[in-house]
């Protein structure tokens, strides 16, 4: 073009401003005109600009600045920081814009005052009761007399225990509601493994040795201690006296007392614990006047100073308060009403009321123990919260257990009782006890329990259940009582003393109604006692939720099931106890459920699949078996072999789970329609195409059949004690045949569910009842006892050692018939 | 100079003013400086705490109820800190300013009770019975629209970012006493107003405004 081009100085002094005012105009006259060189300029500009200036941060990496100067709070390098960033960036520019509007927002939120209850605790603590006439709050010198008359008033009719202490916190009805003593009475140091257990007619503490409750040292307090406490923090007992108003200190290394401390508070101190960051708690009830509620205060007490903190009123006067470590809440337990509160002492939610309440171990409820009546109600609450339960006797003392569950003191007439709560809120089972139920103490590592009334303590242990009582044998003295169902179920002090501890041994027995250790190993918990009954010796144990078995098979003291979400769980037939050990893959269908010694065996038909339960380890394998057909048969010999018979095949299928070895024998040209085994290890089938029965000897693999007609098709074969084959039919014909001979043959009209033998081998069918009548019935197959009915539901049926039937509810419960109704 | 910053400078003053106009009350109470205040404690704490909880009760409480939503739990908290502050008041010294002393108490105990809060998740409430028990909001400045939704979306802050955003906003302290009264550094507290701040506007425009219930 043959413009001459600005040099690249010239560039640089006119973006400096540093040429002439002449030369400035012609070079932008010149850059105007010129496309490369006004390019050049461009460039230079912006390279000049990005060299001299600070960086360009990002967004998130300035928004502090940004902040900090728009609050005036940033030094000028980073104000400057800000603001390029800002210059540069127009969605920062909007979000500063936005800031404004946070403040505005913020100054709507609402100012106030503290209640008028603030004002009066502060007054209080400025100046407190004895000060009373300080000029500070005169306003309240009246309220204050008043409680001071309070005081008395409760003192001489509201607590029993302090008043008159007597060996028995009493339990007694007063116009309709019942008074308990709800104080804590014992605890656990695991620091030096003692129990510590209050003797109020002795106020004194003794020091027991867990398991024996042998008397280690006996630690007079003197006054009229009502309730005791561990300060694990401190390893102290702290012992409340509610008379004298304070609370003795026991160093627990020593055993001695070594303080005590006042308690200032309006009313009587009634309950004394240890929060979760070592504070003291004094909780003091006072008399509500007439039409308010009651009025109770939480004096809260540095652990180590022994000073105030802080005093909270409460406007629920409770028996006891219970604090979750888990959670931090606490439960304040009245008999009108039960207050959840956070630490604070911030209600949370109202639960009814009631003696006693444990936080279930889990984390996921609060049970709470009520009077009704005569007897008691559990109530739950929480995320899990089974419906009540109720219990005969009256309500005593309740703790949770590790595995879940809660164990409960109840006392009915004169005698104690201990009743293991499931985690689903189903009692479990219950023991009695010589004295009348109190305070209950649970140690979670040896499963022992502890109850203690007054002076009286007795111990025993909570339910060997089927794993604990393999895998934590009793550490401690009470091993004398082994775990066994037959151990205590009926206890007395001298027959279920163990030697250890003879009751006239104590040296502390002539001073005082001395603690008379009495060691009693809990009898294995019933399921009955938990089971609602349906009928005459007729029973419904339901199963935690969501378990709706449909297939079910007896081995050992378990009952084997699959549920309709193919869960394989196992139920305890004398405990009740349900596990769920495994889930099968969602498409397998179980047609055969048949139990060996050690193994379970669910076959799908359809597949050919097996899946293996090994009974000992609670493990579940699954098998592909390559079977070419639908199996048609299934049974377990006495060596643990799998007997399966193919429905296109004519040849039977043993299966070894331990070597899993699969051999087969011939059966000529017989169909298997139904298979069973003999007590000899025969097995012996049913063949509908053929209209025959037949019996293989699997040791020489000798074969017997012989012709039988029966209607219908095969779905039950079971092989009875004498030796009598019993076969079931689709059309309720149920025959026998013992030695070749046909026998008794009869229907039931409906088709038959299943057979089963008893304990004394004999055979039992399960069968729907006819006449449109909804339910099931079952009865000795020889027609010796009579139908009994079940009005639901039924699949399968099987016996325990002990005699009682069980059958599945696939409604989510089993069925257990005892021979009281036969 | 070429560049934006005189825009952005515009903009910090103009929003300057709209952003920072906390009235800071006199630090005084009833005519008491802070020296004799503390001079008041060494010869009768009673007294002390008295004059004390008459200045300041207000501003701790409506802090703590700014921060909590809870009138209940702003009552205990506020009685919390000067029953703290009664047992500490020997330690006062004259260094000491005794408001942002007190704040400190507050924003120690309000930190707590949010953190044991969040963690009392797990009882449905729906389940209890009689939930009647639990304490209404008073409300005696009249329904805002916006009040609930701020109130909700400050409540989805951290504490500590939530503290110091009430505290330099409302309260009208600086960054210095912020890190003071948090117990923390200048940084620390310029990044908690700075992420509260962004995150409150972000949630503030993402949720849309309900009329009290």
């Amino acid at each position: 073009m043959g413009m001459v081009h600005l040099s690249f100085e010239e560039l640089s002094a006119l973006f400096d401003g540093e040429l002439s005012a002449q030369a400035d105009s012609a070079a932008r006259q010149h850059l105007r005109a010129c496309p490369e060189c006004s390019a050049e300029y461009s460039l230079n500009v912006r390279l000049e600009r990005d060299l001299r200036q600070p960086p360009v941060l990002t967004c998130d990496t300035v928004l502090e600045l940004l902040s900090a100067t728009f609050d005036d709070q940033a030094s000028p390098p980073d104000r400057a920081v800000a603001e390029r960033h800002l210059g540069a960036c127009a969605a920062c520019r909007g979000e500063v814009q936005a800031w404004g509007n946070v403040g505005y927002m913020l100054r709507t939120l609402p100012a106030g005052r503290p209640s008028a209850r603030v004002d009066q605790a502060i007054a209080r603590l400025v100046s407190p009761p004895r000060r009373v006439g300080l000029p500070a709050f005169p306003r309240l010198a009246p309220r204050l007399a008043i409680a001071g008359a309070a005081i008395l008033a409760v003192i001489i009719g509201g607590l029993p225990l302090a008043q008159t202490p007597g060996p028995t916190p009493a339990l007694q009805p007063e116009n309709d509601r019942v008074i308990v003593a709800a104080a804590q009475q014992i605890v656990y140091n695991k620091q030096n493994h003692t129990l510590y257990q209050l003797d109020t007619a002795a106020a004194a503490v003794n020091a027991l040795e867990p398991g024996s409750n042998e008397v280690k040292a006996r630690i007079p307090v003197g006054g009229e201690p009502i309730s005791l406490t561990l300060n694990a923090f401190a390893n102290t007992i702290l012992v409340l006296d509610a008379v004298q108003k304070k609370f003795t200190e026991i160093d627990a290394a020593s055993n001695t007392v070594i303080g005590s401390t006042p308690v200032v508070a309006n009313g009587t101190p009634t309950i004394i614990n240890v929060g979760t960051s070592g504070e003291i708690n004094v909780y003091s009830v006072s008399t509500p006047t007439a039409g308010t509620a009651p009025v109770s205060t939480v004096s809260v007490l540095d652990s180590t100073t022994k000073q105030l903190q802080t005093v909270r009123e409460i406007d629920v006067a409770p028996r006891m308060v219970v604090v979750d470590p888990l959670s931090n809440q606490a439960v304040l337990v009245s008999s009108e009403i039960t207050k959840l509160v956070d630490s604070s002492y911030k209600v949370i939610g109202a639960l009814p009321g009631g003696v006693a309440a444990a936080f279930s171990r889990k984390g996921d409820g609060v049970a709470i123990l009520s009077p009704t009546g005569a007897d008691t109600t559990i109530n739950f609450a929480g995320s899990y919260a089974p419906t009540a339960l109720k219990l005969q006797g009256s309500p005593r003392a309740i703790v949770a257990l590790k595995q879940g569950g809660y164990l409960v003191s109840l006392q009915i007439g004169s005698q104690g009782r201990v009743v293991k709560v499931s985690a689903d809120g189903q009692a479990e089972g219950s023991m009695s006890i010589a004295s009348a139920g109190g305070d209950l103490l649970y140690d979670e590592t040896t499963n022992f329990f502890t109850v203690t009334n007054g002076g009286k303590v007795e111990t025993g242990q909570v339910v060997a259940t089927a794993e604990s009582a393999s895998s934590e044998p009793p550490s401690s003295g009470a091993a004398t009582a082994p775990p066994s169902p037959l151990a205590a179920s009926s206890p007395s002090p001298t027959t279920s003393a163990p030697a250890t501890t003879p009751p006239t041994a104590s040296p502390e027995s002539a001073k005082s109604p001395s603690p008379s250790p009495v060691v009693v190993a809990l009898a294995a918990p019933d399921l009955i006692d938990s089971a609602k009954s349906i009928g005459p010796g007729l029973y419904s144990a339901s199963l935690p939720s969501g378990l709706k078995p449909y297939v079910m098979t007896v081995n050992g003291s378990r009952v084997w099931f699959v549920d309709l979400a193919n869960r394989v769980g196992s139920f305890d037939v004398n405990t009740g106890e349900t596990k769920v050990i495994a889930k099968l893959r969602s498409d397998a269908r179980i047609g055969y459920w048949v139990a060996g010694r050690s193994f379970v065996f669910g076959v799908d038909p359809a597949t050919g699949q097996v899946h293996v339960v090994n009974t000992v380890t609670d493990s579940v394998d699954s098998f592909a078996t390559k079977v070419l057909s639908p199996v048609s048969g299934a049974a377990v010999g006495p060596d643990d072999r799998l007997w399966l018979a193919l429905r296109d095949a004519s040849y039977l299928l043993a299966w070894d789970p331990k070597t899993r070895d699969m051999a087969s024998f011939d059966l000529g040209d017989s169909r298997v329609s139904a298979l069973t085994v003999d007590r000899l290890g025969r097995i012996v089938y049913s063949d509908d195409v053929h209209s025959r029965i037949g019996t293989l000897d699997p040791t020489t693999s000798k074969l017997v059949d012989l012709t039988f007609g029966r209607n219908g098709t095969t779905t039950a074969l079971i092989v009875d004690g004498s030796g009598t084959l019993w076969l079931g039919t689709s059309t309720g014909d149920i025959y026998s045949v013992k030695s070749d001979q046909r026998g008794l043959a009869f229907n039931v009209r409906r088709a038959v569910s299943a057979l089963a033998l008893d304990p004394s081998g004999r055979a039992w069918y399960l069968a729907p009842i006819p006449n449109g009548i909804p339910g099931f019935g079952f009865a000795p197959a020889d027609g010796s006892q009579a139908v009994r009915s079940i009005a639901g539901p039924a699949a399968g049926l099987a016996f325990s050692e002990t005699g009682r039937a069980f059958s599945a509810d696939p409604r989510g419960a089993f069925y257990v018939a005892t021979e009281e109704g036969r | 100079v070429i560049g934006g910053s005189g825009r952005g400078a515009v903009a910090f003053a103009a929003l300057g003013d709209a952003g920072n106009t906390a009235s800071r009350v006199a630090d005084v109470a009833r005519g008491f400086s802070d020296v004799q205040l503390v001079a008041l404690a060494r010869e009768s704490r009673g007294e002390a705490l008295e004059v004390m909880y008459g200045a300041y009760k207000s501003r701790i409480y409506t802090f703590l109820l700014r921060l909590l939503s809870d009138p209940e739990a702003a009552d205990d908290l506020t009685q919390d800190v000067f029953t703290k502050a009664y047992v500490a008041l020997g330690s006062l010294t004259n260094e000491h300013r005794v408001l942002p002393w007190l704040y400190r108490i507050a924003n120690n105990a309000a930190i707590d009770h949010v953190r044991r809060r969040r963690r009392f998740t797990w009882l449905r409430v729906g389940k209890l019975t009689g939930t009647g028990e639990e304490p209404l909001m008073p409300d005696e400045h009249g329904a805002l629209p916006e009040r609930d939704q701020v109130r909700a979306v400050l409540a989805t802050l951290p504490a500590e970012q939530a503290t110091a955003m009430l505290l330099h906003s409302l309260e009208g302290y600086s960054y210095k006493e912020i890190a003071d009264i948090q117990g923390c550094t200048l940084t620390a507290v310029r990044s908690r107003i700075a992420r509260g701040r962004a995150a409150f506007r972000v949630t503030y425009a993402t949720t849309e405004a309900r009329g009290p219930s």
